[in-house]
């Protein structure tokens, strides 16, 4: 008995992370229900780190400039902001709710996904 | 690996000990021995701000090696919230707009708005070289101005403001010099805090050590180290030591990471700090930090309290006026109140809607009043006082007086109230440099290898400041820091 609680307790972290992954809709549930694996974004042994910007403009846009371009519109654009260009992760968290940077000093009505 | 002999031991130990007393000493008693790993510059320069990322292209420019320490991700000092103003005279953009700013008119009023208390060798050396700086900006870096226009005194036609588009003048600054950077491959290491100087047995500084997220590193430097890590606007401790009662706890305008590396890196060395209880403050909206200092300066209106009644002669500037907030209520909060009568009321209007800001509005007075939550009686009297005062030439005799010389009368509605507080925007105190930037210490005495620019460095401003000097002082004290290395190095 004392011995499957302790794996079920080991295993548990797993399962919600596992389940967290199909069934929300966090930036990484969304990249998995694509298809994509893990190791696509997490290019370190373990996936503990967010990805760098580099990473994530492989596939999304292609320089920061080009993001820039792609967000104009935006009342303010999230891509192109006084405080230069942030890793792409201060806003977009891969398994928590998106935060957007520029509401640490301003009440922007913009949503990051 | 083999097992380390007796007789290795000996000789690492007598090694150490010969570094000890040979090498670079550490300022702080407390120093790691040794250091992880030592890379070498000719110049060595904390803080990717304006100060510092000019003295680093400058430096390169004079064919020497910068290296650019940033504690943060990202220059992340009090620039990127800069309207971009820079106070200048003998300009090409003012020669070709046919304007006469000359160097001793700037320097006569520099030196009265900080009311004699500037240091004359600093002002004038900037009076000396910021037009030619502000053509490099233009011709090197590839800073885009504004037409100069004619402004109230001290500004005149010597605010340089820089064309932002979409973003702060100051943000656009620091993405031009970064780029500048960039195209001559100078390295900026970002999370890397410089946390002390290093110094030989002559207190020459020759170092840097700092803390990246690999851990501790020594840094050599050649020809000097520019401190260029902007004052301590963000740091509550020295605030509250330095200044001390309600100014040390003003809401912040600029960056919270400017924390007085300034201080801490130079105090050990004895330099001298000068100008450590002046700083410069001004309207913003805390919680949305919308700047409302149009309104403030409009000419129109009146500026009441939370208690609904005029605290201040609307007269004053927007820097007296928020220096006096804190003092005039305990709240630190006031409201500018203006009527249609002001011409850019609705694109004031426009600026807080956009950024989400609370505002507000009603044809009536009462109706404003009721809607800002203030005592609606008191607001009433408050205008029906000020617009009385105006019939009868008596808006001196009010308590407090309003002085202004072209008064409006506060009769067309829609009626705003805009909300503000007072805010930190920068700190003016640091080590003295002297006109060549170098840090001196308590005994005037220059300290070799090290230098200050920018918001870092102590004398150039005191009480006020022709708009436009922070940047101006942070372009023309980083560019001479650099050339002053250059030249250290050519003559080593």
């Amino acid at each position: 008995m004392k011995k499957s609680l302790s794996v079920s307790v080991l295993l548990a972290p797993c399962l919600a992370f596992a389940t967290s992954v199909v069934a929300d809709n966090n930036l990484a549930d969304r990249h998995a229900r694509k298809g994509l694996k893990c190791a696509q974004c997490h290019v370190e042994k373990v996936p503990s780190e967010a990805p760098k910007m580099d990473r994530c403009l492989k596939c999304h846009g292609g320089s920061y400039e080009e993001l820039g371009k792609a967000s104009a519109e935006k009342q303010p654009n999230p891509h192109y902001t006084h405080v230069g260009d942030k890793e792409c992760a201060v806003c977009h968290k891969g398994h928590t709710a998106p935060e957007f940077f520029c509401n640490d000093c301003h009440r922007f009505k913009v949503q990051a996904p | 690996m083999g097992r380390i002999s007796r007789r290795d031991m000996m000789k690492g130990c007598l090694m150490a000990a010969a570094a000890g007393a040979l090498g670079p000493v550490s300022t702080a008693a407390h120093a790691v021995v040794p250091a992880p790993s030592t890379k070498i510059y000719d110049a060595i320069i904390l803080g990717a701000g304006t100060a510092g990322l000019v003295a680093a292209i400058e430096a390169c420019d004079r064919g020497i090696k910068p290296v650019v320490l940033e504690k943060m991700d990202l220059p992340a000092g009090n620039s990127i919230y800069a309207e971009g103003g820079i106070n200048a005279c003998g300009t090409r953009a003012q020669r070709q707009n046919g304007v006469t700013e000359t160097r001793d008119a700037l320097f006569a009023d520099m030196m009265k708005v900080s009311a004699g208390q500037a240091d004359p060798a600093l002002t004038r050396a900037y009076v000396e070289q910021i037009g030619e700086d502000v053509d490099w900006l233009q011709d090197t870096i590839g800073v885009k101005f504004h037409k100069v226009r004619e402004l109230p005194y001290p500004l005149l036609s010597r605010v340089h403001f820089i064309d932002g588009g979409s973003i702060t003048g100051g943000g656009m600054l620091i993405r031009l010099l970064l780029a500048a950077c960039r195209k001559r491959s100078i390295p900026i290491l970002y999370h890397t805090k410089a946390v002390e100087l290093i110094t030989d047995r002559k207190m020459a500084v020759t170092g840097v050590r700092a803390l990246t997220e690999e851990g501790l590193v020594d840094f050599q430097a050649r020809g000097g180290v520019v401190i260029a890590t902007g004052g301590f606007s963000a740091n509550r401790e020295m605030l509250c030591e330095y200044m001390g009662g309600v100014m040390s706890r003003l809401p912040l305008r600029g960056s919270p990471y400017v924390t007085g590396e300034n201080i801490t890196l130079a105090r050990p060395l004895f330099a001298k700090l000068v100008h450590m209880d002046q700083f410069h403050c001004g309207p913003i909206v805390p919680e949305t930090h919308v700047n409302p200092v149009d309104a403030l300066n409009s000419g129109y209106g009146i500026i009441v309290d939370l208690r609904g009644k005029r605290i201040i002669d609307e007269v004053e500037t927007y820097v007296a006026k928020a220096r006096a907030l804190p003092n005039l209520t305990p709240e630190n909060r006031a409201y500018q109140l203006v009527d249609s009568n002001w011409p850019a009321v609705k694109k004031m209007a426009d600026k807080f809607a956009g950024m989400n800001s609370p505002f507000f509005v009603a044809d009536t007075v009462e109706g404003m009043a009721r809607k800002a939550g203030l005592p609606v009686e008191a607001v009433a009297a408050a205008v029906t006082g000020y617009n009385d005062a105006l019939r009868t030439n008596s808006l001196k005799d009010l308590n407090p007086p309003c002085t202004r010389k072209h008064p409006h009368a506060m009769d067309k509605g829609p009626f705003y109230a805009f909300p503000w507080a007072s805010g930190m925007t920068a700190t003016f105190g640091g080590p003295k440099i002297d006109a060549n930037a170098q840090v001196v210490t308590l005994e005037d005495r220059p300290i070799k290898g090290l230098y200050a620019a920018g918001n870092a460095a102590g004398g150039l401003l005191f009480r006020d400041y022709v708009g436009g000097s922070q940047l101006g002082g942070a372009t023309v004290f980083g560019r001479i820091a650099a050339r002053q290395i250059a030249k250290a190095c050519k003559e080593a």
